[in-house]
């Protein structure tokens, strides 16, 4: 079991490697210039050409990559073009803001799942099936700006309760209900964007499980609907939704991209689409380091989980 | 309170039904008819069979896949889909009229007074739960054990019975730690926790290899002594049903072709069909080189099903009549009958 983790865990090193190497080439190959961002039109060619090599933009390729990894290692992300604000410390505050939006939503999302799917997926073709997979269905199919329009439109411009815009009342800064105020609207459309997937996923893993042999041999010993489905089904559908849990981790950095921006909520997600607009590549590339290296720790995360639950995989 | 007047004379009439129970059989199945409703069409899949078992006997149910042999059975047990539709004369199940009970009550029968095994023990197991968590699930709910302790002696005391070499360690294992063997061993124990006066096998021994088979053929009669249950086995194998059965039912097409005692079908088979099986059966005189003896042609579909004798378009003997109309009963014996019109 140790033997298996720390197994997993070094075969993600590499991994992790290759993740740097091609954030890294896709910002290189990017057709823009990096130093663009720095300089104004009224710049003559000897400064524009300082900038560039203070930055060590003229170096080799290889040899600015080896730097940037080299201070990506040591925790230092480099400096905003724009702003010349450290990135680490902006994601420091940004990542809690975008993890207090997330958090929430997607455990709400995801323990809701579980009982619409399982009651979907036991009753399949029946009226609570052909409800919740037809709200699945509109859920999958609304974009999510859409629906955080539609929710700013109705609740903050027609009805006037909700704040629209960003996470606190200028002056309100230490108040909790004004954060509530403001949570309340982006973590709905969080919520509204996350349940169908998932409620669809735990919905056809019942549906499959309710077709498994061992469903029909509970049966033939006299097992009712309810006890095979809270004994069995339900033990059994929900290992595979562990893996969900894992596959979740990068959300909790860049899974608000759309509803942040739209609710200007200081998060990860509106810092990372100003960055990506103002070609602010330091920015971008940190972001996308993290997000993808969140790829690889939440596969990490859910092989470990399941091999913990799973008696199939815990003995291998 | 009210009930229980009641529930005495119910009482009483059982214990009377008891007494005269070695004549009376365990199982009466009278006119059984399934079929199935799938994309608009209808398949009929069991088309009335009768089928009569005596307390402590066992029963050889045999046909091609198809032939309606394992959906019949599934009826008595009530575990068929949605979409199947159950009609007959009459189920008669240890007194009871199955037909007249509740799902519910029904539901009850199974595992106590009838219990199932199935052909694939390897998918027959909850993969997440240990076989003593199993077990005393259905220890739990189907011989009204309560303490830990008590469960834990019965269900050790039960793999033993089963022939499962080291229950303690068994009950922390996992069905993927098990053999095949070992699985339908333990499947077996599970059915036969409270002791059922019937015992339905569907193809136990498919899925595995062959002296696992015969360990377990022989495992399922030890077992029907000890607790004077009735089996019905269901199997394509002739092979299987001559080691152990004492009477024997041949289905093709959904309907009982011939049935009666084993002697009666391996010695004294009247149904074409019959003595085709047995041709196929390879014996001893099998040479290199030589092809097996199979039945020309193929099951028919269940979804256009021919007006007369099922068998006839592969029949040796087939004449104009068996064509066009369904055979009646012929009987040969005591309990030996036949449905053919040219025997």
């Amino acid at each position: 079991m140790a033997k298996y983790i720390a197994k997993r865990i070094l075969k993600a090193v590499p991994l992790l490697l290759l993740i740097t190497v091609i954030c890294f080439v896709l910002m290189k190959l990017a057709p823009y210039d990096a130093v663009d961002a720095l300089t104004r039109p009224d710049m003559s060619q000897a400064e524009i050409d300082r900038i560039r090599e203070s930055y060590g933009l003229n170096d080799p390729v290889a040899v600015q990559y080896l730097r940037w990894l080299n201070n990506l290692l040591h925790g230092n992300f480099g400096y905003s073009l724009l702003s010349h604000t450290s990135i680490k410390y902006d994601l420091l505050i940004r990542i809690p803001n975008t993890i207090l939006l997330m958090l929430p939503s997607y455990l709400t999302a995801y323990l809701l799942s579980i009982p619409l799917g399982l009651l979907a997926g036991s009753r399949r073709g029946k009226w609570p099936d052909k409800l919740i997979d037809g709200f699945c269905s509109i859920g999958i199919a609304t974009p999510t700006f859409w629906f955080a329009m539609l929710l700013i439109y109705a609740f903050g411009y027609r009805m006037k309760l909700l704040p629209i815009l960003g996470m606190h009342t200028v002056g309100m800064e230490k108040s909790l209900p004004d954060l509530l105020r403001h949570f309340l609207l982006p973590y709905l459309v969080l919520i509204f964007s996350f349940l169908p997937d998932l409620t669809r996923f735990v919905r056809s893993s019942a549906i499959g499980q309710w077709k498994e042999d061992y469903v029909l041999v509970q049966k033939a010993f006299g097992a009712g609907r309810s006890e095979i489905l809270f004994r069995h089904v339900a033990r059994n559908v929900l290992i595979p939704l562990i893996t969900k849990l894992g596959m979740a981790l990068p959300l909790l950095v860049t899974g608000a991209v759309i509803t942040e921006t739209v609710f200007s909520w200081p998060g990860i997600g509106s810092y990372f689409v100003k960055a990506v607009q103002a070609m602010d590549y330091p920015i971008v590339m940190s972001v996308l380091v993290l997000s993808g290296s969140l790829v690889i720790l939440g596969n990490l995360l859910s092989d470990i989980l399941y091999s913990i639950v799973d008696p199939r995989i815990r003995s291998t | 309170m009210s009930e229980n007047p009641e529930k005495n004379i119910q009482k009483e009439q059982e214990a009377e039904k008891r007494k005269d129970s070695a004549s009376s059989p365990l199982l009466e199945i009278r006119g059984l008819h399934v079929s199935f409703q799938s994309r608009g069409k209808k398949l009929r899949a069991v088309r009335g069979i009768d089928l009569k078992l005596a307390p402590g006997e066992i029963l050889g149910l045999v046909g091609e896949s198809g032939s309606g042999k394992s959906v019949a059975m599934k009826a008595v047990m009530n575990l068929l889909p949605e979409n199947a539709r159950v009609e007959a004369d009459s189920i008669h199940l240890d007194h009871l009229e199955l037909l007249s009970l509740s799902e519910t009550e029904r539901r009850k029968l199974c595992g106590k007074t009838v219990s199932m095994i199935f052909q694939d023990p390897m998918t027959s197991l909850d993969p997440l739960m240990n076989v003593g968590g199993q077990l005393a699930e259905v220890l739990r709910r189907n011989a009204a054990l309560r303490t830990k302790a008590e469960i834990r002696e019965r269900s050790l005391d039960i793999l033993k019975k089963v022939g499962i070499p080291a229950p303690e360690e068994r009950l922390r294992q996992y069905p993927h730690e098990l053999s095949g063997g070992m699985r339908q061993r333990i499947l077996i124990a599970m059915a036969l926790c409270s002791g059922p006066k019937l015992l339905i096998a569907d193809e136990p021994t498919t899925a595995l290899d062959v002296t696992i088979q015969a360990q377990i053929l022989s495992l399922l009669d030890e077992l029907r002594k000890e607790f004077q249950s009735s089996i019905i086995l269901i199997t394509h194998d002739m092979g299987v049903v001559a080691s152990i059965c004492q009477r024997i039912a041949i289905l093709y097409g959904g309907l009982i072709m011939e049935s009666g005692s084993a002697e009666d079908i391996f010695y004294h088979a009247g149904h074409p069909y019959t003595r085709a099986l047995l041709r196929a059966v390879p014996g001893g005189d099998i040479e290199e080189g030589k092809r097996l003896l199979s039945i020309e042609g193929s099951p028919p579909s269940l979804m256009e099903l021919p007006k007369g004798c099922p068998f006839a378009p592969r029949c040796e003997k087939a004449e104009e009549r068996c064509f066009r109309e369904l055979p009646g009963r012929t009987t040969l014996g005591e309990g030996h009958e036949l449905f053919c019109h040219n025997p």
